[in-house]
């Protein structure tokens, strides 16, 4: 487990890029304790995915163009390249049936800490390839 | 070799004179035609921005007693119907297939209202029985338009509703298409977009992308650019969501073109998903479910395989459907098709295709006829 800051470094609803290990990992902070991690590497075309931007999932709880509305327990990175979105909480993709994701780590607060779980294998996962 | 019954989706037949639609309009739009236009009638469809220099029809197909080509059913028994072993034929007139280019819409909703009576009188009730209709829209005033597909629409033999010109200056997928898209679900019918139909000095919007064209050469290479305008609105705008029956059939847009558009939407889809979230699929997967695409004009490849080889990759024996567009000068027969796609397609692209896009689920195979003619190797 590696330790990135206190929980306050993090304010809600944002992402930080951290070195940790010698890879780049982005520390989600969605609500209250709910600590997200991810490697900043995108399995698209290898780009920054947690520079770019987070927020919740915007759905259309109609199926339709009217009424759009926000999945506030879903928080969804856009990668800063393409704008390609995944999943905070698992690295999926959003699209439908997208299998290609980002890797993530375990994270979570201790005693007002946010410690992310990485090994070696972490180190060099490599591109994601969805067909 | 496919020697088996062939169903041609795009065959125009044509009045042989616009003075044939007369009588099948109301009397107060008679009388605006035959007189308020001075010594000349009002024409009923305004001309074509580009000029074709050989003109648009095969110089075989036009009868000998005169007239439109495609306006003689004789002709095109002899020319098309016999001879290729059409077992099924849908008509999609001539010049009338652009009523949406009308600058009044409610003369265009007269004139299409009229040319579909025209089209049941002649050629489905005294006609071919081999012969099915399309219902013309003049998508002006898409709540006419949807009223015409229900009344014109119920006739047996009516098997689509035809959009070819854009009247609203609107892509396909605009909510303001809805109402025809409603009325041609709740009547059974596929909706089939004509390409080519925005090509009229009276339109608002260019024929292609950033610019009207100045020769025909021009224009007639990026035709296909209006159908993937339509499609990708359709998509895009959620039509399919919205009604999950509906089917669609391009026609006359060629076919090299969908492997490119479709890798580019469902690429950029990944990226703007947020844009619509409404979307519950891939973009592609709407084209696979919904869209079936006539062949004509077969783009020709450097060499046979390439075409092939591209045409595997959109899964082209289940979305393609045989056209002929009889009698216009880039036809293709069913024998030049037969060449340039596999054997192994035959069947689907002839004849089960179109059987299924049209829940055409009556008709059985019949024997050939042993006209040597009539092969397509
Ligand atoms: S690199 Fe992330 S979307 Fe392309």
């Amino acid at each position: 487990m590696i330790e990135v800051g206190s929980l306050d470094d993090f304010p809600p609803r944002t992402v930080t890029v951290v070195p940790a290990a010698g890879v780049e990992v982005g520390i989600v902070r969605w609500d209250g304790d709910d600590v997200y991690a991810l490697r900043n590497v995108c399995p698209h075309a290898l780009g920054p995915v947690c520079a770019g931007r987070l927020g919740p999932k915007i759905v259309a709880p109609r199926g339709d163009p009217m009424g759009l509305d926000v999945d506030e327990s879903c928080p969804v990175i856009a990668c800063a390249w393409h704008g390609w979105e995944f999943d905070v909480r698992t690295g999926q993709a959003v699209w439908p049936d997208g299998r290609m994701r980002v890797k993530t780590y375990p994270a979570r607060v201790v005693r007002g800490r946010v410690v992310v779980a990485l090994d070696r294998t972490d180190v060099d996962p490599g591109p994601a390839v969805e067909p | 070799m496919y020697t088996g019954p062939v169903i041609d989706l795009d065959i125009h037949h044509d009045w042989r004179s616009p003075d044939e639609l007369l009588p099948y309009l109301s009397s107060g739009w008679r009388e605006y035609v035959t007189r308020s236009g001075g010594r000349q009638h009002i024409p009923f469809i305004p001309s074509e921005i580009h000029p074709n220099p050989g003109g648009v029809f095969r110089d075989d197909a036009f009868p000998a007693e005169g007239g439109a080509a495609g306006s003689s059913l004789e002709l095109m028994r002899e020319q098309l119907l016999d001879p290729y072993r059409v077992e099924r034929g849908l008509l999609t007139y001539g010049a009338g297939t652009y009523v949406a280019a009308i600058a009044n819409p409610y003369f265009a909703a007269e004139a299409a209202r009229a040319a579909n009576d025209w089209s049941i009188d002649r050629w489905l009730d005294d006609g071919d029985s081999r012969l099915y209709g399309t219902v013309l829209v003049a998508n002006q005033l898409p709540e006419e338009g949807a009223k015409e597909i229900r009344r014109a629409g119920a006739h047996p033999r009516m098997a689509a509703a035809l959009l070819a010109t854009n009247g609203i200056g609107k892509p396909f997928g605009h909510p303001l298409f809805h109402p025809i898209y409603e009325a041609a679900v709740e009547m059974d019918l596929p909706v089939a977009i004509h390409a080519a139909g925005e090509s009229f000095a009276s339109m608002r919007v260019s024929p292609v992308g950033s610019g009207v064209p100045s020769l025909y050469l021009e224009h007639h290479t990026l035709v296909p650019q209006g159908v993937m305008t339509h499609l990708v609105s359709m998509i895009v705008h959620g039509v399919f969501e919205r009604f999950p029956t509906l089917r669609v059939l391009l026609m006359e847009a060629g076919v090299a073109w969908i492997p490119a558009v479709l890798w580019r939407f469902d690429m950029d889809y990944r990226g703007l998903r947020r844009e619509t979230p409404w979307l519950r699929r891939h973009p592609s997967e709407y084209f696979y479910e919904h869209v079936r695409i006539t062949t004509q004009p077969l783009e020709l490849a450097p060499r046979r395989e390439q075409l092939i080889d591209l045409l595997r990759i959109v899964e082209a024996d289940r979305v393609l459907c045989f056209s002929s567009d009889y009698p216009h000068w880039d036809t293709d027969e069913a024998t030049y098709v037969a060449r340039h796609l596999p054997v192994e397609w035959h069947a689907k692209v002839f004849r089960e295709n179109a059987l299924e896009l049209f829940g055409w689920a009556d008709v059985r195979p019949e024997p050939a006829a042993p006209q040597a003619a009539a092969e397509t190797r």
